[in-house]
């Protein structure tokens, strides 16, 4: 047995409360160990002391004074939540994969289906392919190939001067 | 020993545990972000690499004699041709074969030109292709090496090009090294759709194209059609040239920075500001007309010089004010119109809806 299990044990000892095996450890641990039989001679003499003092009646009106100082006793409330027996690692994870979650499901949504557009038809439509598809054509990072294609496929512009 | 010197040493062996497992982690930490740093620098100095190589590529300086199948999508569907492609120091010559007819696209190393044999004729399609937005493109695109591959019968290093605001792979280049020539181009839409594809069925390395089918022929007539490029010039002087002001769009996706006004007149007669906007690969252009075909009735035509007017417009009415926005082209690129307060909108760029729908509504009313 260790000092810091006799201990809390010593006061029981010197009450008699203990039951025979734990009794007869306990006394062992303080044959061995200085400190904790001082301190169970301590608590001996404290007992003594107590037996020979002269009871003391309370005064009649000491009650009232006393209750005026308690404070209300309100039954505790069950938790709506039921505490779970986790480690606060755990539950700052689980926390943080939530979030996380929920992150991404909110990144997921904006890049979501793009809006409803309705089609319409519009004469110039091709020119404006053919327009953008020229810009294209300046840049050399561009297939060439595949806009020269988008350009051989809508009309041409009328020729307007000749030299 | 009593119990006050066994508390000390207690005390004293866990701080000295406390401290050995302080300096691991401080170390393991360390190390994990040496790894990080190396593996970042490693990725950069590829996806430098990897640039350097396909600025070669596009540069086109290698001769190439090559057969290719060259396949888009469309707003009617996929059309595919048949191409023979021929190309050297900087000029390439794009042949395709339809029905009998055969159309020549030049790039002479100044300006592109399309050419019809039967007629002699060489219409004026614009300025030649130009490497001089690299640098916005290799802040808007990163271009990794994805492995090896046998294009035509040639090895080939394959390059994912991805557009770092949207995550997405825009093209994929297939690339011999050795002389840095494009084998195989594979182009994505905003979406992540295979939009376009430039495979070259056979390629010869080693042959150099005739010089003369690289140049613009003497004899051919020169068509500069006043509709295909546009005419550049200020928002001002367009607006004094035009019955309308058009009004730039307030919001841009990331990356994009703005070329310059242009002004056209479609063939119905409706005359159309752009304000065209590049991310360094891909263009996306604002339309803007009034809602009857706008221009002055007797006035110049907006060329930025003096010139005859032309034919008269149509008077046409627009599209409701303020509906909401249509789909009126979808293809390589779409198109999306509206009526913005007394203008019709119309944004065509290769982006998705999404962004498209917020372009044109960041356009002010008035």
């Amino acid at each position: 047995m260790r000092c810091e299990d006799a201990q809390p044990l010593l006061a029981h000892l010197a009450a008699g409360a203990l039951d025979e095996p734990l009794r007869a450890e306990l006394e062992r641990h303080i044959r061995q160990c200085g400190k904790c039989r001082r301190e169970y001679r301590a608590l001996l003499r404290v007992g003594e002391l107590l037996e020979r003092a002269t009871p003391l009646a309370p005064p009649r009106d000491l009650w009232p004074e006393v209750a005026a100082q308690l404070t209300p006793h309100r039954p505790r409330r069950a938790p709506l939540v039921p505490r779970l027996a986790l480690p606060r690692w755990a539950l700052a994870a689980a926390l943080a994969v939530l979030l996380a979650l929920g992150g991404f499901g909110l990144w997921v949504g904006h890049k979501a289906a793009a809006p409803p557009i309705a089609h319409a038809l519009d004469e110039d439509a091709p020119y404006f392919v053919r327009w953008n598809a020229e810009a294209h054509l300046a840049s050399a990072f561009s297939d060439h190939a595949a806009w020269s294609l988008v350009l051989e496929a809508v009309p041409e512009p009328p020729r307007e001067r000749q030299s | 020993m009593d119990n006050k010197t066994a508390n000390s040493a207690a005390r004293g062996a866990r701080s000295g545990r406390r401290t050995r497992a302080t300096c691991l982690l401080l170390a393991a930490l360390v190390a994990l972000a040496a790894v990080v740093g190396g593996v970042y620098g490693l990725r950069r100095a590829s996806e430098k690499r990897a640039l350097e190589l396909l600025l070669r590529a596009c540069a086109r300086q290698s001769p190439v004699i090559a057969e290719a199948v060259i396949r888009t999508k469309l707003a009617t569907g996929w059309a595919e041709r048949k191409a023979r492609i021929e190309q050297r120091a900087g000029r390439r010559r794009t042949e395709f074969v339809e029905a009998g007819q055969r159309v020549v696209l030049l790039d002479d190393g100044q300006r592109r030109w399309r050419l019809e044999e039967k007629r002699h004729l060489a219409t004026l399609l614009g300025p030649s292709q130009r490497l001089a937005d690299s640098a916005l493109f290799a802040k808007n695109y990163a271009v990794q090496t994805q492995g090896r591959e046998t294009v035509a019968g040639h090895e080939a290093l394959r390059l994912a090009v991805r557009c770092r605001r949207t995550g997405r792979i825009a093209f994929r280049v297939w690339v011999e090294p050795t002389r840095a020539v494009i084998l195989r181009y594979d182009t994505f839409d905003a979406e992540g759709e295979l939009a376009a594809q430039t495979v070259l069925v056979s390629a010869d390395l080693t042959a150099t194209p005739d010089e003369q089918r690289l140049s613009l022929p003497p004899d051919y007539r020169i068509v500069k059609p006043e509709q295909t490029t546009g005419t550049q010039m200020t928002p001002a002087r367009f607006s004094s040239q035009a019955d309308f002001s058009p009004r730039p769009p307030e919001e841009l996706p990331r990356g994009y920075v703005w070329q310059g006004l242009y002004a056209y007149r479609c063939p119905h007669g409706r005359l159309y500001a752009e304000f065209r906007y590049t991310d360094g690969l891909r263009v996306l252009s604002v339309f803007e007309r009034h809602p009857r075909g706008g221009g002055r009735g007797r006035g110049p035509a907006p060329t930025g010089e003096r010139g005859r007017w032309g034919r008269a417009w149509r008077d046409r009415p627009g599209p409701p004010s303020s509906s909401a926005p249509v789909l009126i082209d979808s293809g390589l690129t779409k198109s999306l119109r509206q009526r913005r307060g007394d203008l019709v909108v119309v944004v065509t760029g290769d982006l998705s809806l999404r962004e498209l729908v917020r372009v044109l509504l960041s356009v002010p009313e008035n």
